[in-house]
């Protein structure tokens, strides 16, 4: 165990945050256990002050000098919990950006049930707000980048298969094969990294 | 080709606006407005309507172009060209607004609800007043099942990020003549203020609560 | 605003072109183009300035300002002065897409792009030094910069954080400070 992992749970809570902060490119899997610990020592703390009030109140004699530092022990671990699931909140969004309403298994598997029900929550609210733009909705996955051209040169990055273009023509995508396609019809494969920009 | 621009009028009846406006003005008005959007450091009163009115001009415009059949191919990809330039700019406002919507939806729903009480302009539309609204009830659940609602009662409640404007500093360029002056902080001295002369044309590295109203109004762009 | 939407909105702007076409008028939600007639000079937005030419459809007539003896003109004023000189709007953006896109259309092309970048240089440092005088100081939360262009603007964000860190410094003085 290293010397971290050996201090009290209001370090266990900062580590947390920090297991966000050094994975900024993924996201790690749902850390339950930590969460329950942090949780139980609030639930701790909360109760020990509870008997410490509720004996004073009966007039007996107490030691009240650690009510303060046991609210503020509550609040840091509070505070990193909370940083802790927004910063994970913020990363599972941007997913519906990238990948749409379908969730890949891989990214899945690295979320608790409230961050699932969280995403499908948020990828419906989207959907429906999207759909209710003007007469036919919009699709704000698409035009994300200033157009330069109506065409863009892409090449496939693995092999895809069929696919259908706006205007009804069929190309098959192989890896490394190359294509002139309508921006828009291909702006989500490449942000799946399925087609890359040519040239 | 066949390109009527009829349905301006009946978006703008519902708003109860009585200048007539043109396409290529409610283009230029959404340009401002995606500019001001982007470089502002909070939402600005919402104007989705410039966005509703150009979803409906690029919805004519498809159709026409669909029409087609003699397939006048520069003529039509000029138009295609153009449906993509103003796709990409209300999509782009759009995209910015839900961002900083969800950034801390409790504070503009509070700040939507207050603009509507002083009668100032609505801050969201009801669109997005919806979406926010639904989008709050979807992260309070998360936090609620996730961490907060295991805690002792006294700590159950949401957490609402405080974003200091007072703080915050804008580039903004005059607009119009006799705007006249705004008045900014003194940092010699909390208790005074200074005064700033805006002329037309001039450009201001300026505290943004200072110009915000100006930026409202129209007076000024951010850049 | 980055430097890629500086330049779709300076796409904005109108520009005149030679058609090698006839056309008639078109139609487009942000005001009428046209007609065209070939060999006959008329004004269209940048962005379709640049598809007609990359088409072969026209020759760009570059603006008036982007010529030699006018850019030197620019530099020379900008070396005489200390604030920044006034140029045309969105000039970085326009010249650099015009310079990318239709450098056949401009005269002595290479020559051009280098007094571009002096110019550009010689502001920059004088933006810099702006702003570093600006963040050195405690009375003042305003300047003002006319004439500085959009893609300056973009890139100074930087400057804007910095500004908002001293606001907070500045205004934490000043709760502390008994009155």
């Amino acid at each position: 165990m290293t010397e971290r992992e050996n201090g009290g749970i209001a370090d266990k809570a900062l580590q947390l945050v920090l297991e966000m902060k050094r994975n900024p490119d993924i996201l790690p899997p749902y850390n339950a256990e930590l969460v329950r610990s942090c949780l139980h020592k609030i639930d701790e703390l909360y109760k020990l002050n509870a008997d410490i009030v509720a004996e004073m109140r009966a007039g007996k004699q107490n030691d009240y000098s650690l009510l303060q530092p046991r609210i503020v022990a509550m609040y840091h671990i509070r505070r990193c919990l909370c940083a802790y699931i927004n910063a994970r909140k913020d990363r599972i969004r941007s997913f519906r950006w990238k990948y749409g309403g379908a969730l890949p298994s891989s990214i899945r598997n690295a979320l608790c049930e409230a961050e699932i029900e969280f995403f499908n929550e948020y990828s419906s609210t989207l959907a429906r707000f999207q759909g209710s733009l003007g007469d036919n909705g919009v699709n704000l996955l698409l035009h994300v980048e200033p157009p330069k051209s109506l065409f863009v040169q892409v090449r496939a990055l693995e092999n895809y298969g069929d696919f259908e273009t706006s205007d009804g023509t069929l190309v098959v995508l192989m890896k490394d094969s190359l294509h002139s396609l309508p921006r828009q019809d291909c702006e989500m494969l490449i942000r799946q990294g399925i087609l890359e920009i040519a040239n | 080709m066949e390109e009527s621009t009829s349905s301006f009028h009946e978006n703008l009846e519902d708003e109860e606006e009585e200048e007539f406006v043109t396409p290529d003005v409610v283009m230029k008005r959404m340009c401002e407005s995606w500019q001001n959007e982007l470089a502002s450091p909070c939402l600005l009163p919402s104007k989705m309507e410039l966005v509703e009115i150009l979803l409906d001009q690029i919805q004519g415009m498809e159709e026409n172009i669909g029409r087609q059949s003699d397939k006048v191919q520069l003529r039509i990809s000029v138009h295609r060209m153009e449906l993509q330039r103003v796709s990409y700019m209300t999509s782009d406002y759009i995209r910015c607004r839900l961002q900083k919507i969800e950034s801390n939806p409790r504070y503009y729903l509070n700040e939507h609800n207050r603009r509507i009480e002083e009668g100032q302009t609505e801050l969201l539309s009801e669109l997005e007043l919806k979406f926010a609204t639904e989008y709050a009830e979807a992260e309070a659940q998360l936090f609620g099942k996730t961490v907060l609602g295991f805690m002792p009662h006294a700590l159950q409640k949401m957490p609402v990020p405080v974003d200091d404007l007072n703080v915050e500093m804008v580039y903004a360029r005059v607009l119009e003549d006799d705007v006249g002056n705004v008045s900014i902080p003194d940092w010699t001295d909390p208790n005074s203020e200074v005064i700033i002369e805006l002329e037309k044309d001039t450009v201001h590295l300026i505290p943004f609560t200072s110009i915000r109203h100006l930026v409202e109004e129209g007076k000024m762009i951010l850049l | 605003m980055n430097a890629e939407k500086c330049e779709f909105l300076a796409a904005n702007q109108q520009i005149e072109i030679i058609p090698r076409i006839s056309e008639k008028v078109v139609h487009l939600i942000s005001g009428d183009v046209g007609p065209f007639e070939a060999g006959i000079p008329t004004k269209i937005p940048v962005w379709m300035a640049l598809m007609l030419k990359r088409k072969h459809h026209c020759h760009i007539v570059p603006p008036g300002w982007l010529a030699i003896e006018e850019l030197k003109k620019i530099l020379i004023s900008e070396s005489d002065n200390l604030g920044l000189s006034h140029l045309p709007d969105m000039f970085f953006e326009l010249s650099h897409m015009l310079v990318k896109e239709a450098s056949d259309n401009i005269f002595e092309v290479d020559q051009v792009k280098s007094l571009i970048q002096d110019i550009y240089d010689k502001r920059e440092a004088k933006l810099r030094t702006s702003a570093i005088t600006f963040l050195s100081q405690n009375e003042t939360c305003h300047a003002q910069l006319d004439g500085v262009q959009p893609i300056e603007v973009a890139s100074s964000r930087a400057t804007l954080e910095a500004c908002k860190q001293m606001a907070i410094l500045i205004r934490n003085k000043h709760q502390s400070t008994p009155i």
